[in-house]
């Protein structure tokens, strides 16, 4: 058999003819040397293929995403994504990558679940007095111009090509600001979802401090004493580093219940 | 363990392989990860029909056997009827790169590569770029750049292979 029907068939066997892959057939068949050095090459093939493509970063959360949607199992979806994640962070392949992309291919399982329950809330500007005033920028760095709006609630999933700033890449950032008004006095948890990096200030206090890029959803935690009735400062700048992106805010303490943030509790001013 | 954390665990520890047993059947490199997933799946479904001593890699494969089978019965084309029969024929011989420690050998003998021959391996594994696309961009043809890419495969084979027979850094 010639060599470039050999690599025609490891280049584009879609493309084969049938008598060309009848030839293929009765040379393997033939010669079992030139058949092992087929397998070889079929297994150098994949084992590049696995080495460089960013495609493969993200093969457990996608078996994850395709076990949660035909519905066979969703309560280990998370576990699993975390797993790829600690997986992903041991392979030195991904010096290769550009980092935002690698960080949001591998996101993707998770992700579907999230959109589909989660749309960007966002409301004009003249919605009321409630909710956080936002500014949207183009770029991880909360400079420039801003895009301005007021968002009812911190409770996003941007899929790919859905960012507010129209920014080809889904790099953005942006900065919420307003007042948070609790129910009852006592020692609250702050919880954010998100991918990528999430700051969050109170009453000028850093509760949360995740300012780096993830590679799936991750979590952060942070306590602080809150009055009920008074309304506290809450400032919140977050940026996305590619693709996909995802940010909550959750609250709860000993008498409230883990809830988004709702827009009835929170203000722009 | 429960049955979540078992999954989690034979996925994380037998993808690499699965995923290099189907590539050897001969299943084209971008329907690979799709037909592995699929194994996976099947393989939770059916988690309660594994018998007990049969280690999870072992039913992984015969489920992967099943699927890539089917996989080539599906098509309409006649020539997939004979790569149907190269993949049975595949199936039967050793795959020697399958363990996934080899990954991390593979960067040593890339590195060694010309820069020319690292750079068409990066166009076509990292950029996805097909062998008519590479070949426009080297001002080559796509046979040419389809054999070149067989031979700088050959010779990282020839580099893992000495590497793993104690020869030494390639």
């Amino acid at each position: 058999m010639s060599e470039p029907l050999i690599a025609k068939w490891l280049d584009d066997r879609r493309s084969l003819s049938e008598d060309e892959a009848l030839e293929i057939q009765r040379a393997l068949s033939a010669d079992p040397e030139l058949a092992q050095r087929v397998k070889d090459q079929l297994g150098l093939d994949d084992l590049l293929s696995r080495r460089l493509s960013v495609d493969r970063g993200s093969f457990e959360s996608q078996v994850a995403q395709r076990l949660a949607t035909s519905g066979s199992e969703q309560a280990f979806t998370q576990s699993t994504l975390d797993a790829a994640r600690r997986s992903e962070r041991a392979q030195s392949w991904r010096s290769w990558l550009p980092e935002a992309a690698a960080a949001a291919l591998l996101i993707a399982g998770l992700m579907f679940l999230l959109l589909r329950r989660t749309p960007d809330s966002a409301v004009p500007a003249a919605a009321g007095a409630v909710g956080l005033q936002a500014e949207y920028f183009k770029g991880r760095e909360l400079k420039g111009s801003p895009m301005r709006r007021r968002d009812p609630k911190i409770d996003f999933a941007w899929a790919k090509g859905t960012n507010p700033v129209r920014e080809p890449k889904d790099i953005f950032s942006a900065r919420w600001t307003g007042k948070i008004l609790p129910r009852f006095s006592e020692r609250y948890t702050l919880r954010t979802q998100n991918d990528d990096g999430v700051r969050v200030w109170i009453d000028g206090k850093l509760v949360i401090d995740d300012w780096n890029a993830r590679y799936v959803v991750s979590e952060n935690r942070g306590e602080i004493e809150l009055e009920a009735g008074k309304r506290h400062d809450l400032r919140i700048e977050y940026y996305n580093g590619g693709d996909l992106g995802v940010l909550r805010l959750y609250w709860s303490s000993a008498s409230q219940k883990e809830e988004i943030v709702p827009e009835s509790q929170l203000s722009p001013e | 363990m429960n049955a979540s954390g078992e999954f989690e665990t034979v996925l994380r520890e037998t993808q690499s392989v699965i995923r290099a047993y189907i590539a050897g059947m001969g299943v084209p490199l971008d329907t690979v990860d799709d037909l592995a997933q699929e194994v996976y799946l099947e393989f939770y479904k059916g988690r309660e029909r594994r018998p007990e001593g049969v280690e999870p890699v072992r039913w992984l494969k015969g489920i992967a056997k099943n699927l890539c089978l089917n996989y080539f019965r599906r098509s309409k084309r006649k020539a997939e009827q004979h790569l149907e029969a190269v993949a049975v024929l595949l199936e039967r011989l050793p795959c020697p790169l399958e363990p996934v420690q080899e990954e991390d050998a593979l960067d040593g003998c890339l590195e060694k590569l010309p820069g020319r021959s690292r750079e068409m391996i990066a166009l076509r594994y990292q950029e996805g770029m097909e062998s008519a696309a590479i070949g426009r961009k080297l001002g080559l043809s796509a046979e040419a750049v389809r054999i070149t890419l067989l031979r700088i495969r050959t010779a990282l084979r020839d580099c893992l292979g000495r590497r793993f027979a104690g020869e030494g850094t390639p």
